[in-house]
């Protein structure tokens, strides 16, 4: 301890672990969390059209069009282990050729200061809904869900669904090109 | 006034044998006084060193070391899915060698430095064992040496120690004065060996 | 004649045998076993080839930024499902990629192709897969995301930014392990 090297030695490495033990505090006390809130989700308009998917194998796929109305309340979510919610909305449905399908139609970066109260009506999708195959028309069991991922300052990333989903069905005949 | 110490106390700067140490560093003291220890014990007394508490420590060391490169070879040439059940032999089998090192530093060695045989002229007694440990704590200059003597044929146990400031040993420069320590460490021998004779 | 007095190190050295010497040489060597088996360790208990991994990219910022550190999993049976963030390894890519599963298709048999794109990229990852290739395999994924710690592998950066830093930072290490004396 008589040279300034092992001193700075000494004082970085205890600074170093004052502060691994702070950050480990601050998990702890949010690691019990269950980051749950209720979602509103509504579809107003469906349709299926049967176009080529020129992004993968230009063959024709179902695409759907939806718009839909989104609300919830996310500031019980923050907390001051909590950077920012990831929220994404995905519609999941069952097949003849797929047993799972999941396609996320929105998502959303909301950081912590951010407003936190969503309430969307009757907007677009912001991804394409692109079905792996001709599984969308006339579907009658499509499932959307908000789901979000905590990104905290420090910890595990949790995937949270929100309580409250909705169920809708696209309409038997493919839509008109031009639409 | 540091350099005129220097002129009292070391021998002539020629000596290659002149064992100098950085004073502020505790374990740079402590093992300059051990291997002084030693040189009293071995080279002018003539006692035969044993070797045997410092080779079982080499072999867990060498055996904890084969098991990681072992762990590494195999991982390379069979990548990681495959090669899991040797990692898991081999991670497993560090982990308790690092717990057997643990547990023979600590209760097996105790800080034992030397371990020295007096060996019977004829060759017929078993040898008489003499085992030195020492300490010094952490940013304390009190140096403690403990010796143990047992006695082949008695199986007598007996133990003596000295604890001095190492202040006495080294100067001001951090050159040790071994006349100083020998005189103590003979000291303490010789207390062991009259103890001994008075039986 | 040698001045020992300004290498005092070295004279420690000098004054070892032959057993001080080697067991100086196998101190070095449990340092570097004893990380390397905490990293084998890892990789047995989470199923990963790469447990801990440094974020190299702005692409997922403002979740991510570059030089913070991710503990990954890679379970069997854990199944792939959309939100999660994957690290997946591209074929002529060094470098593996951290980016969040878009879609998801899964077949009876258990079969699943799944798309990635990253949160701060406008594009979904099609562009940065192999030409031709449309979807990403579970045999693609090093692992998912499970744990997250900010900063931490700034230093990995600098050393792979600094290659010459890296070199000289372990070579003092080294020597320092190799000449102390405990």
């Amino acid at each position: 301890m008589n040279t300034f090297l092992s001193r700075a030695n000494t004082i970085f490495a205890f600074t170093l672990s004052v502060m691994a033990a702070l950050t480990f505090g601050c998990f702890l006390t949010t690691a019990f969390d269950d980051h749950l809130t209720g979602v509103t989700i509504k579809t107003a308009k469906a349709m299926v059209k049967h176009v080529p998917d020129y992004s993968t194998s230009r063959e024709k796929n179902d695409l759907g069009f939806i718009t839909f109305d989104l609300q919830a309340d996310l500031n019980s979510l923050f907390n001051w282990n909590v950077k920012q919610l990831f929220l994404y909305m995905t519609a999941e449905y069952e097949t003849k050729s797929n047993k799972v399908n999941q396609v996320v139609l929105w998502d959303k970066i909301i950081r912590r200061g951010d407003n936190a109260v969503i309430d969307y009506r009757g907007i677009n999708t912001k991804y394409y809904f692109w079905d792996d195959g001709n599984g969308l028309r006339s579907n009658s069991n499509i499932t959307l869900t908000l789901a979000w991922n905590v990104i905290p300052n420090a910890g595990t990333l949790p995937k949270v669904r929100g309580i409250g989903s909705h169920q809708f069905e696209f309409p038997s005949d493919y839509a008109n090109h031009k639409l | 006034m540091a350099s005129k110490a220097k002129t009292d106390k070391t021998p002539a700067k020629a000596d290659d044998k002149q064992i100098k140490v950085d004073k502020w560093d505790g374990s740079a003291l402590k093992n300059a006084l051990d291997d002084a220890t030693k040189k009293v014990l071995i080279e002018d007394m003539g006692y035969e060193e044993s070797h045997r508490l410092m080779d079982g420590r080499l072999a867990i060391c060498t055996l904890s070391v084969g098991f990681a490169m072992f762990a590494l070879a195999w991982d390379y040439l069979h990548p990681f899915p495959q090669s899991r059940p040797v990692l898991i032999f081999c991670v497993t089998s560090y982990f308790f060698m690092m717990g057997v090192l643990t547990l023979y530093t600590t209760l097996k060695e105790k800080g034992c430095f030397l371990v020295a045989l007096d060996k019977d002229k004829a060759g017929i007694d078993p040898p008489n064992v003499w085992t030195f440990v020492s300490q010094v704590k952490r940013y304390d200059d009190q140096y403690t040496l403990y010796a143990t003597y047992v006695d082949a044929k008695t199986k007598a146990v007996r133990t003596a120690n000295f604890t001095k400031s190492v202040a006495q040993f080294f100067d001001v420069d951090g050159n040790l004065c071994s006349d100083y320590f020998e005189v103590e460490v003979r000291k303490l021998h010789s207390g062991l060996s009259s103890e001994k004779k008075h039986k | 004649m040698f001045d020992v007095g300004d290498f005092q190190f070295l004279g420690e050295l000098r004054r070892m045998n032959k057993r001080q010497l080697y067991y100086q040489f196998l101190n070095f060597g449990m340092i570097v076993s004893s990380a390397l088996m905490i990293w084998k360790g890892l990789m047995v208990v989470t199923g990963s080839e790469s447990p801990i991994v440094v974020v190299l990219s702005g692409s997922m910022e403002p979740a991510f930024y570059r030089g913070d550190l991710l503990f990954l999993t890679n379970y069997e049976e854990e199944p792939v499902r959309v939100g999660e963030i994957v690290v997946f390894k591209i074929e002529g890519r060094d470098i593996p990629i951290v980016h969040r599963v878009l879609k998801v298709h899964e077949k009876e048999n258990g079969l699943v192709k799944f798309l990635t794109k990253g949160d701060n990229n406008q594009v979904d990852d099609r562009g940065l897969y192999a030409p031709g290739q449309m979807w990403l395999n579970k045999s693609d994924v090093v692992g998912r995301a499970r744990g997250y710690v900010p900063y931490v592998g700034i230093v990995t950066i600098l050393m792979n930014d600094y290659p010459k830093f890296k070199y000289a930072i372990l070579a003092l290490l080294g020597l320092f392990v190799l000449i102390h004396r405990e």
